[in-house]
């Protein structure tokens, strides 16, 4: 990947760091372990609730939950209207809300505007609707240059946007977690709601792509 | 203008003293106004700020 974007004179920056390395991993997972352990042990957490959550986030939430969002707004114009009124209550609708998804809002791409999210502070990302967060949302280098060079970490992504194109990054610097609406892709006009939800990607939905319009 | 939610800065709410909530706002950034490298002088970034880290700019 391409430089941080500082010269070698500078002093190292902790937030431009990447932390790749598998022994800080592995530590980290042992802090994690001694953690949940005493939490467990006094009795604030139940080691079945918590496998339970685990698994139901590495299993069950996922980006296809986000694609039906989309899909339905693509095809609902009434729900559109509520998802960019009130989103959380609209997603809920669909069965979707809980934890990292209590506060949603949902932003428009447009033939004129693409909007990416990223989290610089940490990681915080829509849950209910996308699952649990890729590595590279983590990763410090994202969410610094994500701010910093958007259109640079999009080109990264494979996607280059036309200089007339206004780019809007989110910070979801607070309680607000959001969801990117893409574009839906011309072609489609006949497709139903289900088929077109094959075509909605994660990546889509935090913005740092664009959904195909040669859908075949 | 996002509602009002819990401040976390304070850490209040992690002490069981409430979540002194916050008016939560969306203030939108032009990039050229934050990084002399942006390349677009219609680029865009949003920031969830609360009442508090806000300052009236008549008070500089």
């Amino acid at each position: 990947m391409a430089g941080d974007g500082h010269s070698h004179d500078d002093p190292p920056n902790p937030f431009l760091t990447k932390r790749h390395s598998d022994a800080e991993t592995e530590a980290l997972a042992e802090r994690t372990r001694w953690l949940e352990d005493l939490l467990v042990a006094k009795g604030y957490v139940e080691k079945d609730t918590l496998d339970r959550i685990v698994d139901l986030y590495e299993n069950d939430i996922g980006p296809l939950n986000g694609a039906k969002v989309v899909a339905r707004a693509w095809t609902d114009r009434a729900f559109k209207k509520r998802l960019f009124e009130d989103a959380t209550p609209a997603i809920a609708e669909l069965g979707f809300g809980g934890i990292q998804g209590e506060h949603m809002v949902v932003v428009e791409n447009t033939a004129d505007v693409h909007n990416m999210v990223v989290c610089s502070l940490c990681s915080c990302y829509p849950w209910p609707v996308l699952g649990l967060p890729p590595t590279w949302y983590k990763d410090p280098s994202y969410r610094s240059r994500a701010l910093i060079d958007p259109r640079g970490v999009l080109l990264e992504f494979g996607l280059e946007l036309p200089p007339s194109t206004e780019v809007r990054v989110w910070d979801s610097s607070a309680e607000i977690r959001y969801l990117v609406l893409p574009q839906r892709p011309s072609g489609t006009d006949d497709w139903l709601e289900e088929k077109l939800q094959s075509l909605v990607s994660r990546d889509s939905m935090i913005g740092v792509a664009v959904i195909d319009s040669s859908a075949d | 203008m996002h509602g009002t939610h819990c401040f976390p800065d304070t850490d209040t709410n992690a002490h069981d003293q409430g979540e002194n909530p916050q008016p939560l706002y969306s203030a939108s950034f032009l990039a050229t106004d934050l990084w002399e490298s942006a390349p677009s002088d219609q680029d865009k970034v949003f920031l969830d700020l609360w009442q508090s880290h806000l300052e009236c700019v008549e008070d500089k």
